[in-house]
């Protein structure tokens, strides 16, 4: 086996183990933000500021910002050893 | 102390009747008891009488005067029979002392009696000329039983005698000088015989002239009785017996013994004598109480058959249908019904059965069993004519082809007419004829139409032949509409002949499909042609080609209803539609029928693993039918829908995704949403203008970008990207406002025909 092969596989056991922590990780994520919106009173458009709708649509993006995120850097990490 | 003494009074008391309750005592005191002999308890009867037996006894020097037979078949206790028990006799031999037996001798005299039952004696009356003063008793052998002295010419005895045993009842004086030396007297010289017992006396033997030495009379009284009786049982019962004694006392055995049930009726129906192939039928009708369940077989001629059982109330019906075997000669058969009672088997009766042979001849025209007679005429002259046979065969039964037997018959001398008898002449009997007929000058023709029932009534057949000259050989090949050929077609060819349709060929298609018939070329004739699973078809045409293609059309392939069609079935929700969870929809299935008339229509919802959720019907040819269904978090909802139609159900299934709207509050979809509903509340003062503006923006900023970063210079790429920008933020996240509303997404339609005119532009140039 060469270099490339042992260096492809060590970059998927990483990727997953990011993956694994990751998604892990979010699950701590998802009930702050629900806090968060709660506290803001996000569902109600008519009673809050325009800068508490605007920290409410930031707070609404954070959770697929993070996936997004995530997914780009495993993605990233595995066509890169791919690529390269 | 009083109470203790009233108690212990009271309870003796009581333990004293239930003694002589429980051991069937003749009172307190009394030796004595009733037995219950037969039949046994919780008897269950396989007959519709019982025989009920019972016997009494009693020790104690009185005699029974009756004993009953006690049951609660109508519900309460009754005395159903009762017999009073009495001696039957004493045989009784005169003269113990010898020849000289004058009455005035006065001592050691006596008679020998013999006891055919057990009996008491009571006491003795001796003859007024006899002056002994005391009478004696004892066995045969001159041991002594017992003795009483003789008082106004009676001797008292309460003296037990024990059946089938001999006694010597004599007198003598004080002392008893009989001893075994009077052994030597027999045999006695007067045997009197069997001395009948009438209330209890044995008179008659006082005879001076006849008997000269003693003259006695006797006492007897029963001390054994029983009692038998038949009596038809129609529900379950106790049953019990008492005897009564002469001081008054009474007595019954120990416990009741029950009749659990049985049958009260049994009744076979079938016909004492049949033929060979006739179909017969066998009932058993069985009426039994007890609630008792009954199961049979039933047994023909050693052979078990499964029967049927049809029940009402208590009256089981075992109903079987045999198809009679062909036999050698007239034979007698058994059968019967192998039942089980709650598990205990028993036969019915045993029944014969006599099978008689079925037999055809060829007879003459007039016999009391003709069922056929065939008569010959030419087709064109219409006058007699002579035919023969070659191998005809009637193959004839009763009710079952199965066991048909065949005639065969050949005749090569041609005669006017053929007749055939069937023996036994008093039934029905079906014949497939097979009949091949020709004449010196004519074509041979064959008879075959399809079995037909005869009876005795001669049924009479004019067959016609057409000469050489006449008519020429026509053959019908039949096939289907795909071509293919169809054997075992009953092809059936008439003309009319003096206003009469009469037939001049008919038979059944062969392997090759085809058949050939001898027609007159002349006339039209009628051609039927007829399948199973095909219409009938009728042809009308004159014969004059040799050979002919008949097609017959709709095969029972085709001929199945299309139960779809003109059936227009409507669902709602739409079934593209994908549900969400913990929503409530009204599903709805709108059924309309243009064709068919459309007995009941219906609708189940259910779950993917088989879970019935609700379903509805409706008996009528066409309407809706609605349900409201909770999605509750299922994840896809079925909807088995069906109608019936001639009896006949159409079922079909669709069904709907059910979108679980779980964690969608962190989606992007989220965020959109709330910038809508935001954008609806002015955020930052922006309105309809302001969206317009922030969308033109991107847009001018994303086309602006791609164009300089990848050159796209062409109307078609440019319109392409506005498509996509436009479809964006009108349809997919509803940011843009829709300045047209009769027309839902009206940006997304206006750049889709732009679109589509640049691309229709480019292709055409």
């Amino acid at each position: 086996m060469n270099k490339k092969a042992q260096s492809l596989g060590l970059t998927i056991m990483s990727v997953i183990f990011i993956l694994i922590i990751g998604f892990t990780a979010l699950n701590f994520l998802l009930p702050e933000v629900t806090d968060a919106r709660n506290n803001l009173n996000c569902s109600s458009a008519a009673t809050i500021s325009d800068g508490t709708k605007l920290l409410c649509l930031v707070f609404d993006l954070t959770i697929p910002y993070y996936i997004w995120i995530l997914l780009g850097v495993v993605i990233g990490s595995v066509a890169m050893r791919f690529v390269f | 102390m009083k109470k203790t003494l009233l108690f212990s009074v009271l309870f003796l008391s009581l333990i004293t009747i239930v003694s002589a309750i429980s051991w069937g005592s003749f009172g307190l005191g009394d030796d004595g008891q009733v037995n219950l002999t037969s039949p046994t308890d919780s008897f269950i009867s396989t007959t519709e009488n019982i025989t009920f037996s019972c016997s009494a006894e009693i020790l104690d020097g009185n005699y029974i005067t009756n004993l009953s037979l006690l049951h609660n078949q109508s519900g309460a206790w009754v005395i159903n029979e009762t017999f009073t028990s009495l001696l039957t006799g004493l045989h009784v031999v005169d003269d113990v002392g010898g020849t000289d037996s004058q009455p005035t001798e006065t001592s050691k005299r006596g008679i020998i009696i013999y006891t055919h039952q057990r009996a008491v004696i009571k006491n003795i009356t001796v003859n007024p000329l006899v002056t002994a003063t005391r009478a004696y008793i004892q066995y045969s052998n001159g041991t002594e039983i017992a003795n009483s002295t003789i008082t106004s010419l009676v001797a008292e005895f309460n003296q037990a005698l024990e059946a089938d045993t001999s006694y010597r009842i004599v007198v003598d004086n004080e002392t008893n000088n009989w001893g075994d030396d009077r052994n030597t007297t027999y045999p006695f010289p007067r045997d009197l015989g069997i001395i009948n017992i009438t209330n209890g006396s044995a008179g008659g033997l006082n005879d001076s002239t006849l008997f000269a030495v003693d003259t006695l009379s006797l006492i007897g009284e029963p001390i054994q009785a029983s009692l038998s009786k038949e009596i038809n049982i129609t529900s379950p019962l106790d049953w019990s017996c008492l005897a009564s004694a002469n001081d008054s006392t009474f007595g019954y055995p120990q416990s009741n013994r029950t009749i659990l049930g049985g049958i009260s009726s049994e009744i076979i129906t079938f016909n004492i004598s049949t033929v060979e192939s006739a179909t017969e039928t066998y009932k058993l009708n069985i009426t039994a109480y007890g609630g008792l369940t009954i199961e049979a077989t039933f047994i023909y001629n050693g052979t078990e058959y499964t029967t049927t059982k049809t029940t009402s109330g208590d009256n089981t019906v075992f109903t079987n249908t045999i198809d009679i075997a062909q036999v050698d000669s007239e034979t007698n058969k058994t059968f019967y019904w192998a039942m089980s009672f709650n598990g205990n088997p028993v036969n019915s009766t045993i029944k014969n059965q006599t099978i008689g042979i079925i037999t055809m001849s060829e007879c003459s025209i007039g016999n009391s069993s003709s069922y056929i007679n065939f008569n010959y005429s030419d087709e064109v002259s219409l006058t007699a004519i002579n035919a023969s046979l070659s191998a005809a065969t009637l193959e004839y039964w009763v009710d079952s082809k199965e066991n048909s037997k065949t005639f065969t018959y050949t005749n090569t001398t041609e005669v006017f007419n053929n007749t055939f008898c069937i023996l036994p002449s008093d039934r029905t009997y079906n014949v497939d004829i097979y009949y091949p007929y020709t004449s010196t000058g004519y074509p041979q023709r064959i008879f075959d139409p399809p079995s037909t029932a005869f009876t005795s009534a001669t049924t009479n057949y004019t067959l016609y032949l057409l000469a050489t000259v006449d008519g020429i050989f026509v053959t019908f090949q039949v096939i289907n509409q795909a071509e293919q050929l169809l054997s075992d077609v009953i092809v059936n060819a008439t003309r009319s002949i003096s206003g009469v349709e009469t037939v001049v060929g008919s038979g059944a298609t062969g392997a090759a499909g085809t058949i050939t018939f001898w027609l007159n070329p002349d006339f039209i004739h009628t051609f039927n042609f007829f399948k199973s699973g095909f219409d009938l078809l009728v042809s009308e045409f004159i014969p004059d080609q040799t050979s002919y293609t008949i097609t017959l059309g709709g095969d029972a392939s085709q001929q199945v209803n299309d139960y779809t069609r003109g059936i227009t079935n409507t669902i709602l929700p739409s079934t593209s539609t994908e549900l969400v969870n913990e929503t409530t929809y009204a599903f709805n299935y709108t059924l309309a029928s243009s064709y068919w008339d459309v007995d009941e229509f219906g609708f189940t919802l259910k779950l993917q693993n088989g879970t019935v959720l609700q379903g509805t019907s409706l008996l009528s040819s066409g309407g809706t039918l609605n349900l409201n269904q909770d999605t509750i978090n299922y994840s896809r909802i079925v909807m088995e829908y069906y109608w019936v139609i001639n009896g006949t159900s159409i079922n079909q299934t669709t069904y709907w995704n059910v979108f679980n709207s779980a964690n969608t509050q962190w989606s992007i979809s989220n965020f959109f949403t709330d910038l809508n509903s935001y954008l609806e509340e002015d955020l930052f003062g922006i309105d309809d203008f302001g969206r317009y503006l922030i969308i033109f923006l991107v847009l001018f900023t994303s086309i602006g970008i791609l164009s300089f970063k990848y050159g796209l210079n062409s109307p078609v790429a440019i319109s392409s990207i506005v498509f996509a920008v436009v479809f964006f933020f009108d349809y997919a996240t509803g940011l843009l406002p829709n300045p047209v509303g009769a027309i839902p997404n009206f940006p997304t339609f206006a750049a889709a025909i732009i679109l589509v005119s640049l691309l229709f532009r480019e292709v055409t140039r």
